[in-house]
């Protein structure tokens, strides 16, 4: 009788406690249960019938080299980027090299020429080619080395020459900041590289040469000759000068189908709203808005979401933590916290991956505290330029995201939304040099160029993305080719 | 023959005259102004400024690769060709027809032969001017490499 009187006493207690809990919830913090909540879903309370979760990718892949150019002697250039299987590979044995040089305690330099640095390019080599200028502590960073002598010298670099010698290794570079070439002797055993070049130098890249061996890279010394174009050396020129054939994607926006009433919820406690006290409207644009006193989320029916804290410490932390040191390792962390965030952004809208995405803004002269960072999406290999015009409402955006981060805190946010299918269709674009003579077309002026390249082009409405020709100008414009 | 027969066959006949007069007019401007399939390795032609070759970066170089694109800078609406002297000396085309735009670059690809290679631009506007600029290189054997510099 003793133990029944007891079991009672503890069912009613636990009652109680229930009561109180899910009183407590109902004033304070949410409804007890969604709309259209399945009571016979057990899904969700095991994880691992669940949803997939997105992994975030790390900032070592968000500051990829965008090509490695493996330079063979006798015609048997290769070009690897994302897209190709042995990427990784030759990426692991640049690493390994580079490693060598951020670990001399001593490195071994000497100033070299221009022509020289260049030069690299026409013997056994392995070019490292980023598409934006890296800070070299940043890379040591990525290198997991941490600080090194070596960015007393260096501040930041676009491109990495290994050059490999049959008994030695050496690193040719140059310094961005004040046009600096620079060549380290990276020891004696340089077999293992020269192997290497000898094994991927396959010659998939053979027709494709430098702006620099086809000497389009400055004007010429010994003529008047005033040419309208001038490419930075290594720019890479397919000089087979035929049609290319390139990949039409789909661009889907993945909050079109979104369940309003769970998936809407969980995207809003990403942002920090109580979906049960924010405020929410819809524009006649068809745009969802949620505003609170501390931010505002407008999410636009083509895709385009944007966030903004009203003040810095309003905005989305990234963690807990309290140590902001200002560090290049401070900043790889919000990186990495920011891909988080973004993983947990896309798990959320429904996507079974991240996608590939990688930072473009120059992070050279970056405060690691507060910074704004660029990202745009890849797709099998090839950037996605984003040309979204915007209207008189809307401002336009030119990357797939731009982020604001102030001390560990997303604080503004535009980004793109899109899920990216390939299709079966294929398209040819013009050819390179077509491409260059429609730019010059336009104008009398002279210009020099970073880049020339194609791009998928996205202009944030229609739901084919092709690529077109790209040049990137030296002023920072970029201007997109195309036919019609 | 009815008066309206006699109207069409007229009309007929003045159509096909006229086609073949524009016929034989292109045939006769294309064969003029096409390039010569062989040029002379002295001759520099009769202007200049019409191009400036940037690779090879100067005549006699030496190379490794088999693969060469002769490239450089042009002036806009010129027709440019390829030659290549054969063993006996001769400068045969190996490129021809390739229009300048408006960047004024140019790149005609080419497979080298082993040893010397002695090579020739030709630049041409429609008026008749032209110039020849010498180009030649010399690949080495694959074994081979460069010494350190």
């Amino acid at each position: 009788m003793i133990s029944v009187k007891k079991i009672s006493t503890w069912v009613l207690s636990a009652l109680i406690f229930c009561s109180i809990v899910m009183t407590f919830r109902l004033w304070f913090a949410e409804k007890l249960w969604p709309n259209g909540y399945n009571f016979f879903s057990v899904a969700n309370v095991f994880p691992v019938f669940g949803k997939q979760e997105v992994v975030a990718p790390r900032h070592e892949e968000l500051f990829m080299p965008e090509q490695i150019v493996v330079n063979c002697v006798g015609s048997r250039r290769s070009i690897y980027t994302e897209s190709n299987q042995e990427f990784l590979e030759v990426y692991e044995i640049a690493k390994e090299n580079l490693n060598r040089w951020f670990r001399e305690e001593h490195p071994e330099s000497e100033k070299i020429e221009e022509k020289a640095y260049c030069d690299a390019l026409k013997t056994r080599s392995l070019l490292v080619k980023y598409p934006v200028e890296m800070p070299v502590h940043i890379l040591g960073q990525l290198l997991e080395i941490g600080d090194s002598v070596v960015a007393d010298t260096v501040s930041t670099v676009t491109e990495l020459v290994l050059v490999a010698k049959e008994d030695s290794v050496e690193l040719l570079l140059m310094d961005r900041k004040d046009g600096t070439a620079y060549r380290y002797r990276l020891g004696s055993d340089g077999g293992e590289l020269w192997d290497a070049v000898q094994r991927y130098g396959t010659g998939n890249a053979n027709k494709i040469l430098s702006a620099y061996e086809l000497g389009f890279y400055r004007q010429p010394e010994d003529s008047e000759w005033k040419p309208k174009l001038i490419l930075d050396p290594f720019v890479m020129l397919d000089t087979s000068n035929e049609t290319q054939k390139t990949e039409v994607l789909e661009a889907n926006v993945p909050f079109t189908e979104l369940e309003y009433d769970g998936q809407m919820e969980e995207l809003l406690r990403l942002f920090h709203y109580n979906p049960n006290t924010v405020r929410r409207y819809t524009e006649a644009s068809d745009t969802l808005v949620f505003v609170s006193d501390r931010s505002t989320l407008r999410l636009y029916p083509d895709g385009l979401l944007e966030y903004n804290a009203t003040e810095a410490k309003y905005g989305i932390p990234l963690f807990d933590g309290e140590g902001t040191n200002g560090d290049a390792q401070s900043f790889l962390d919000s990186v990495d916290q920011t891909a988080d965030w973004l993983a947990g952004l896309f798990q959320t809208l429904g996507l079974k991956d991240f996608p590939k995405m990688r930072i473009t803004s120059d992070i050279s002269d970056q405060d690691y505290e507060s910074f704004s960072v660029t990202m745009d999406y890849q797709v099998n290999g090839r950037l996605v330029a984003v040309n979204y015009a915007g209207n008189e409402l809307v401002n336009p955006l030119l990357h797939g995201a731009v982020l604001e981060i102030q001390n560990h805190r997303i604080t503004a946010i535009r980004i793109l939304l899109r899920d990216y299918k390939m299709t079966e269709e294929r398209e040819d674009n013009m050819s390179l040099l077509s491409a260059l003579d429609a730019f010059s077309n336009r104008t009398d002026a002279m210009y020099e160029a970073e880049n020339v390249a194609l791009y998928f082009m996205d202009n944030g409405k229609d739901r084919l993305v092709k690529a077109c020709w790209r040049v990137v100008l030296s002023n920072g414009e970029t201007v997109a080719i195309s036919e019609e | 023959m009815t008066g309206s027969e006699d109207a069409v066959t007229k009309k007929i006949a003045w159509i096909v005259s006229v086609w073949m007069t524009v016929c034989v007019l292109f045939a006769v401007g294309t064969s003029v102004f096409a390039a010569p399939t062989v040029v002379s390795g002295w001759d520099t032609g009769n202007t200049g400024n019409l191009v400036y070759v940037t690779n090879p970066s100067f005549s006699g170089g030496t190379v490794a690769d088999a693969y060469c694109a002769v490239s450089g800078w042009a002036a806009q609406g010129t027709t440019l060709s390829l030659y290549r002297a054969n063993q006996t000396g001769v400068f045969e085309q190996v490129t021809g027809g390739v229009a300048v735009g408006g960047s004024g670059m140019f790149f005609m690809p080419v497979w080298l032969n082993a040893g010397r290679n002695c090579m020739m631009v030709r630049a041409e506007l429609w008026n008749g001017n032209y110039q020849q600029v010498r180009c030649d290189v010399n690949l080495i054997g694959h074994g081979f490499t460069f010494p350190a510099r």
